[in-house]
This record gives structure tokens, C-alpha cells and sequence, in this order.
């Protein structure tokens, strides 16, 4: 009954829509935004008439320090073949991608989380194909990135992206987490100190390419003083990691101040 | 004869009715048409939700002008000097009521068709294609959970209709009829009755929501209601039926009450101006 219900509601949506769908040019909007598997065994992808192959999986049962392609954009929808283009959304996935510098997608990644089998399945387009695994199987992980929200020309307004820490701020994180624990510097406030600002670095190869599973916790406490972590995931499940926050050392906090308080840029396109 | 007064009223309500079709599906052809020079600029935008604007709202007035024109044509043909014709023809009363009502609802549902169309014209080329094989995909799904059912379901969907449609109707002739009692101000209590009935329902209604919970503290009552719930969970396509069928009945049932009163007041308290 609920199906009943929700392809009722469906229905009359469709209603609703059809008279300011009239323009064509929505409708190629949304054919552009829709992929379709090719068969049952959704080894192969079709979206705007090109083919994108599966290459790649990554579990998300457990802690992997593999590299995997980064994808961050996200609006496109994949269906089975015979759900109509105006459905995409209701009975589609939704999935992240990456683009090249013409805007078309590279990289697809699609989330399957049936029971038992949580993982992400990379598609990647068919003539970029061989680059992209020579380069996955070169990808050294010794940079550092961060997600957030910066002021696109392109678009003419706030969007949300990857930004490439700067080799003085990939030191100081770098060498701050590999010197061993101190508690005389580390533990001189963190007991009761409440931490008002956090921001999540994830490792990445030079190019913005790929991730793996580390994430580093950023934070500024209420003095103004940086600590940072290492967590390691089972899932979404926070499992092994650093067990004490390490405080950056004085001279360096320069260094890191700007990833809190400046203006970001546009970043370069990653193919 | 009745076979007569349908016919003569068919052709008042298309002089007055079918223009206005025309011109909702003359407006969709005109949407269509400057979808043909389809640009990014503004000019286009504005002149194409302009286009869509017109056509909507050319919709609206027409399903609206369908159901005034009925209960215009409905008084004007019975209570007021054309009365003096109509009831000097060798028809009852019932019959004059059948005949306005029958023609009344094809027309409402001719200008159903006339928005169907005009839709479809809006929409012609791939933008009505992908519209209905999402209908299309839809509705399998539906019969993919419900199977035969899907089929019962449209056509007491379309009995529902046809019969509410039927129901309204003959509630405005009714309170039209009731308003002819009077020898001034026979518009003003039609609508007085009118407004009465939708304000009895709603003291009924809140009279509902306030009993209500006092009923489901009792514990029978509460019993009974989890035994009705539980059916309907065994029985979902079966429970749908019933409340379709329940429905439809109710509308049945208020319109034969309607039509009965109109007719025994057309019948013993015709009082033409």
C-alpha cells in the first residue's frame, strides 16, 4: 500500500510538472543528468552516450589505505533501462562524480549498500579507462585535502569542493602526527577544553586524484591553540585511531591558521 | 421527448461552452508554437512563462465557467421566465432534472477533455513522450502490486467521479430550489442554504474531532477500531474496494437526497417570477 501511495504521489507530481516541463531544454538537462545500466549485472554504465566501465571497489567494511579516485560533484542519477527519464530521481541511484575540463564526467561512483555488502563501485569512462588505472597504481597518498564551500565565478555562487593543503600546512600536520606523544605539550589543556572549530583532512596524491579511508581530525580550541588525529573507520564506525589529540607546536600555528579563516579560490580541475 | 430537452440543452451549453474549449486548445497550440523558438534568452523565458500562465489560468476559468454555466442554465431554464416554457412541456419534473444534470456533467467532462488535450498539444513532441512513459511506468508498477485490482481501481475512480460530479450538481440545484420558496432575494438564500449545509458539515466535523478521542478511550470501541486496523493490514486491496464502494455510495446517497427534494419542490412549490 505504501508503494501504492508513493506512486500515486509520484503521479501527481507528474502532473504538476508537465505544463512547466514544456521546454525542451529541461528535459535535456535531465537526460544529461541520467545514467543507464547496460544490463542486469551493472558492469557497464551509459551516460550521455558514452560508456563508463566498472574498474574499482572500495569496502567500507574495513579500514583500507588503498588509493581510490575522489569524487566530489554530484546530481546525476542512474537507472535500470526502462525507468523513464522523468522518474530518475524517484527510482535512480544518486551518485558522485568527478569531471574533466570539458564538464563531462570521468570517474562515477556509485554506493551499494544492500545488506552485507557496503561498498562503492568506480566506474570510470571507457577512454580515459587506462589512464586512470596506471595512474591509481602509481598514486602516492602524501598530501592532504579538505572539503569546503568556496565562491565559484562559474557558477556565480557558493559551491562545495576540494581544496590542496599547502606543502607548509602538509609539513606541519605530518610532523606533528609522526612525533611521539608528549604529554607535557599534548595534554597541557585538552582534559576540559572545549574544541569550537573542526575541519576533516583526508590524504590525497598530488593531483587531487585519489583518497583512501585515513581521515585527519583538525580542531582550534577555545585558546586558539590546533590539535589534530588520526582516525581510522570500520563503516561509518571510528575504530582505531590516535587515542590523544596532538597539539601543533606555536611556531607552526601560523601555518595552519588560514585553513580556518581564509578565502578559498577556485580550484583546478583535477583531470 | 426527454430525448428533446437534452438535445435543446445540449445546444445552449455548446454556444456558451464550447468557444471557451477552442480557445484553451488554440492557446495550448500557441504555447506549442513558441516552444519552436526555444532560446537561453530572457525574452523567450518571459514570453514562454507568459504562454504557460495564460494557458493555466485559461483552464481554470474554463472548468469553472463549465460548472457556473450549469447552474446558471439550471435556473434560468427553471425558475426564472423561461420556466414558463419549459414547465408547459409534457416532461415531470424528474425528467427536467435528469436532462439538465446529464448534459451538465458531459459538458464538464467535454471540458476535462478540452484541458486533456490542450495539455498533450502543450506538450507534443518529446517532453509528451517521456510524460507517458513515466504514466506508463507508473502505473505498471502499480499493477505489478496490485495486478487485476489496478483496473477496479480506474474504473471506481471514474464511477467516483462521475457520481461526485453528480452530487455537486444536484447539491446546487437543491439549494437553488430551496431559494425559489421565496418571492425576493431568491439568489441570496440559495446561497444562504448553501453556505448552511457546508457550515452543518463542518460543526459535524468538529463535533467528530472532539468525540473522537473520548470514543477510542473506551475499550471496546478501541478493540473494535484495532480489529478494523488489523483487517485492513491482512486485507489492503479488499479494504481499498470497500472504502472506494463506501464513498461512492455516500455521494450516491446525499445526491438522491438532493434530487429527490428538488424534485418534490419543483413538483409542489414551483413559484416562477
Amino acid at each position: 500500500m505504501k508503494k501504492v501511495i508513493r506512486i500515486t504521489v509520484c503521479a501527481l507530481l507528474l502532473a504538476a510538472l508537465c505544463l512547466s516541463l514544456s521546454a525542451c531544454q529541461e528535459l535535456d538537462d535531465l537526460k544529461e543528468k541520467r545514467g543507464v545500466y547496460t544490463d542486469e549485472t551493472k558492469e557497464e554504465i551509459i551516460l550521455r552516450g558514452k560508456t563508463y566501465v566498472k574498474f574499482a571497489e572500495q569496502g567500507m567494511e574495513s579500514f583500507h589505505e588503498e588509493a581510490y579516485p575522489i569524487t566530489d560533484a554530484w546530481g546525476i542519477y542512474i537507472t535500470d533501462e526502462d525507468v523513464p527519464v522523468l522518474l530518475a530521481s524517484q527510482y535512480g541511484e544518486s551518485i558522485r562524480y568527478n569531471v574533466d575540463a570539458n564538464d563531462e564526467p570521468v570517474i562515477l561512483s556509485v554506493s551499494d549498500s544492500s545488506p552485507y555488502r557496503q561498498k562503492y563501485i568506480y566506474y570510470c569512462r571507457e577512454d580515459m579507462l587506462d589512464e586512470v588505472k596506471a595512474k591509481m597504481g602509481k598514486a602516492t597518498l602524501d598530501h592532504f585535502y579538505t572539503e569546503r564551500s568556496y565562491w565559484s565565478n562559474k557558477d556565480d555562487s557558493y559551491v562545495y569542493g576540494k581544496k590542496l593543503l599547502s606543502k607548509e600546512a602538509t609539513d606541519v600536520i605530518k610532523k606533528t602526527l609522526e612525533r611521539p606523544y608528549d604529554s607535557n605539550v599534548d595534554l597541557a589543556e585538552t582534559a576540559d577544553i572545549f574544541f569550537y572549530n573542526w575541519k576533516a583532512l583526508y590524504y590525497t596524491d598530488e593531483n587531487l586524484l585519489f583518497k583512501n579511508d585515513m581521515e585527519i581530525e583538525l580542531v582550534e580550541s577555545e585558546t586558539g591553540a590546533y590539535y589534530v588525529k588520526r582516525n581510522y573507520y570500520e563503516g561509518e564506525t571510528m575504530v582505531d585511531g590516535d587515542l590523544y589529540w596532538k597539539r601543533i607546536s606555536k611556531e607552526d600555528m601560523a601555518v595552519i591558521e588560514p585553513l580556518f579563516y581564509e578565502v578559498v579560490e577556485e580550484p583546478e580541475m583535477a583531470f | 421527448m426527454v430525448g428533446k430537452m437534452i438535445k435543446y440543452d445540449f445546444m445552449s451549453f455548446f454556444r456558451l461552452i464550447f468557444p471557451v474549449q477552442i480557445i484553451i486548445i488554440g492557446l495550448a497550440g500557441l504555447n506549442r508554437i513558441v516552444q519552436i523558438f526555444e532560446t537561453q534568452s530572457s525574452t523567450y523565458r518571459t514570453v514562454f512563462v507568459s504562454s504557460i500562465v495564460l494557458l493555466s489560468v485559461a483552464c481554470v476559468v474554463a472548468a469553472v465557467m463549465s460548472y457556473v454555466v450549469a447552474i446558471v442554465r439550471f435556473y434560468q431554464g427553471l425558475y426564472s421566465s423561461e420556466g414558463y416554457l419549459s414547465h408547459s412541456l409534457p416532461l415531470t419534473a424528474a425528467q427536467h432534472i435528469t436532462s439538465k444534470l446529464i448534459v451538465s456533467i458531459l459538458f464538464e467532462l467535454g471540458t476535462a477533455l478540452a484541458i486533456f488535450i490542450a495539455v498533450n498539444i502543450a506538450t507534443l513532441g518529446d517532453v509528451g513522450v517521456e510524460l507517458y512513459k513515466a504514466g506508463g511506468y507508473l502505473l505498471k508498477q502499480i499493477y505489478g502490486e496490485v495486478h487485476f485490482n489496478m483496473v477496479l481501481y480506474i474504473l471506481e475512480a471514474i464511477i467516483f467521479v462521475i457520481v461526485a460530479l453528480a452530487t455537486g450538481l444536484l447539491l446546487m440545484y437543491f439549494c437553488i430550489s430551496i431559494g425559489q420558496l421565496v418571492n425576493r432575494k431568491k439568489i441570496l438564500l440559495a446561497f444562504g442554504v448553501l453556505f448552511g449545509i457546508y457550515m452543518l458539515g463542518q460543526i459535524i466535523g468538529t463535533i467528530g474531532i472532539i468525540v473522537g478521542p473520548i470514543l477510542v478511550q473506551n475499550e471496546a470501541f478501541r478493540a473494535f477500531l484495532q480489529n478494523i486496523s488489523d483487517w485492513f493490514e491482512l486485507h489492503v486491496t479488499s479494504g481499498v474496494h470497500i472504502i472506494a464502494w463506501i464513498m461512492i455510495l455516500l455521494q450516491a446517497i446525499f445526491g438522491f437526497i438532493y434530487f429527490l427534494i428538488t424534485e418534490r419542490i419543483m413538483t409542489k412549490r414551483l413559484n416562477l417570477s
